[in-house]
């Protein structure tokens, strides 16, 4: 063994960690023990656990730790301590999705996605708290408590992912899957200071995962370095009978990308609409990541914006309409088992005309196009503001009048919501902190199915940097 | 047009009956949306041809 257990789970990735297990250098069960221990010292505090399976956990570890003395391939993610949010279904296990409404419910099917994980040779240590229905940009949850982020527990943790996010961030687990449907990934990962990737719409399974909104819902996974969510992602991608809107695309090895060559790709920044309210502090730490990238040979080109208002307001109005379509029953017999902020966002989609969601459709692809020859104008890929503010506490995205409410909320998801209506990849990407501590990251826009280039420069980045190294002091 | 009623009569159509504040904040949330797309859509579409489809996009993305 090269080093003690818990130093590599606190200090660890998770490809060098699933490698050193195939080898025999550690065994997957040290590593789980120590998840196990830390899941319990720190999840609570943090309001990151929704349950624990340790006797589940410690078998499948002992398994993999015997298929390797034996020699059989264990996979690429064998004995690799993961843990989820509590999104996925799994057969025969609650799955209450952060809410009251499905606080018993007990799917029949496991989630494609966490099969594949396991088929991988992972082992799922349990569930991850989330916002309710997933439908808090900040981690908001009145039912179970609100996602408490690790670098000061009195801020948020970014959601709907809000156990992901924060689990990975304090080193509980080596990496986590959440799901997006309007920044749920790139939130929690970019407000905890992890690396976190949207991948492109149709490009993974969301068979028996709880939808939100089903023609914008993405699964990705949030892990402590682009190289760790590149075999995560080559892992859980491709096509799936079960989800027919995963599409039958090759799924290359992302991992095989990671060449740590940039030199000559394009990184457009559109100026116009995304930094028009970034914060100082964050507008210095994107300034000093384009630096870096350029530095190493990226090209660094401005461009603009289109109608991004427009593309907003399609984004809104395809989520709350499908999200009320689906809640639409509850809301009805429950109505008071909802939270009121998220019953607000669900609501709207009673309010618009069918005419207005079909025309939204209808313009999807060509809206997305024109994003794309205005924004990125010939350039590989973007980059962007993640949450364009520091990260707000807890007390100023729940606090106050409704009105406060949702201006704390707007500022947040100013940079991210629209990337899910146009169904484009994105990740985000620690790149410092703020002065009172808390995390600053960016976000990387890429062209449909073209995560290969987002991973290769967000690893290119972070062989130079350390930000993504840096564990919050709570969980040393 | 009274926006207020309209989302009171969209919410009715699907069996729910909201409370006069839960009807006001919905409708003030979802009418700047409804004008924005409805200008759009009037600007953006195309009368005489099928509108291009977001699925296609993404295959044709794949394939390039």
């Amino acid at each position: 063994m090269n080093a003690p257990v818990d130093e590599l789970v606190v200090h660890g990735e998770l490809c060098a960690v699933a490698d050193d297990i195939a080898q025999g250098a550690i065994s997957s069960e040290a590593l789980t023990r120590v998840c196990l221990a830390r899941l319990e010292r720190f999840g609570p505090e943090l309001n990151a656990i929704v349950s624990i399976d340790a006797a589940a956990a410690l078998e499948a570890a002992r398994r993999i730790d015997l298929a390797q003395m034996r020699g059989e391939d264990i996979g690429r993610l064998g004995g690799v301590p993961l843990a989820h949010k509590d999104v996925f279904y799994r057969a025969g296990r609650v799955c209450a999705s952060g809410s009251k409404i499905r606080r018993d419910f007990v799917p029949g099917r496991t989630a494609t996605v966490l099969a594949r994980l396991e088929a991988a040779g992972a082992v799922n240590l349990g569930a991850l708290s989330m916002s309710e229905f997933a439908l808090s940009p900040t981690g908001y949850n009145e039912h179970y408590g609100h996602g408490r982020n690790p670098w000061n527990t009195a801020h948020c943790s970014g959601g709907s992912s809000s156990g992901s996010g924060a689990a990975v961030a304090a080193r509980l687990v080596f990496g986590s899957l959440g799901s997006d449907t309007g920044g749920s990934i790139r939130y929690p990962a970019a407000m905890c200071g992890v690396t976190g990737l949207k991948p492109t719409y149709g490009r993974v399974s969301r068979a028996a995962v709880m939808p939100l909104a089903w023609t914008l819902d993405c699964v990705g996974p949030l892990a402590r370095s682009a190289r760790d969510c590149a075999r995560l992602l080559s892992v859980i991608a491709g096509a799936d009978p079960a989800d027919g809107h995963a599409l039958p695309v090759p799924v290359p090895d992302y991992e095989e990308s990671l060449n740590g060559k940039i030199r000559g790709l394009r990184i457009a920044v559109p100026k116009p609409y995304y930094y028009d309210a970034v914060d100082d502090q964050v507008r210095r730490a994107l300034e000093q990541s384009l630096t870096v990238l350029r530095e190493q040979g990226a090209v660094i080109v401005e461009t603009a914006a289109p109608d991004m208002a427009l593309v907003n307001a399609m984004m809104q109005l395809v989520m709350s309409v499908e999200a009320a379509t689906l809640h639409r029953r509850w809301l009805a017999e429950r109505p008071q088992d909802y939270a009121d902020q998220v019953r607000a966002r669900i609501e709207p989609g009673f309010c618009y005309p069918a005419t207005r969601y079909a025309e939204a459709l209808a313009l999807r692809a060509k809206i997305a196009q024109d994003y794309l020859s205005v924004a990125m104008r010939g350039a590989d890929l973007l980059h962007l503001p993640a949450v364009p503010v520091t990260v707000p506490t807890i007390e100023q995205t729940s606090g106050g009048s409704p009105a406060d409410v949702a201006r704390a909320i707007d500022a947040v998801t100013h940079c991210v919501r629209a990337i899910n209506y146009l169904g484009l990849p994105a990740i985000a990407v620690p790149a410092g902190f703020s002065s009172n501590g808390l995390p600053i990251g960016f976000q990387l826009v890429g062209r449909h199915f073209d995560e290969a280039t987002l991973l290769r420069v967000a690893d290119a980045y972070q062989r130079v940097t350390d930000w993504h190294k840096r564990v919050p002091p709570m969980a040393l | 047009m009274d926006h207020e009623l309209f989302a009171a009569l969209g919410a009715a159509l699907q069996g729910l009956e909201l409370p006069r504040e839960r009807i006001e904040r919905a409708a003030a949330v979802a009418l700047p949306v409804n004008e924005r797309i409805a200008a759009a859509s009037l600007q953006r579409l195309a009368l005489d041809d099928h509108p291009a489809d977001f699925a296609a996009l993404l295959s044709r993305s794949a394939a390039a």
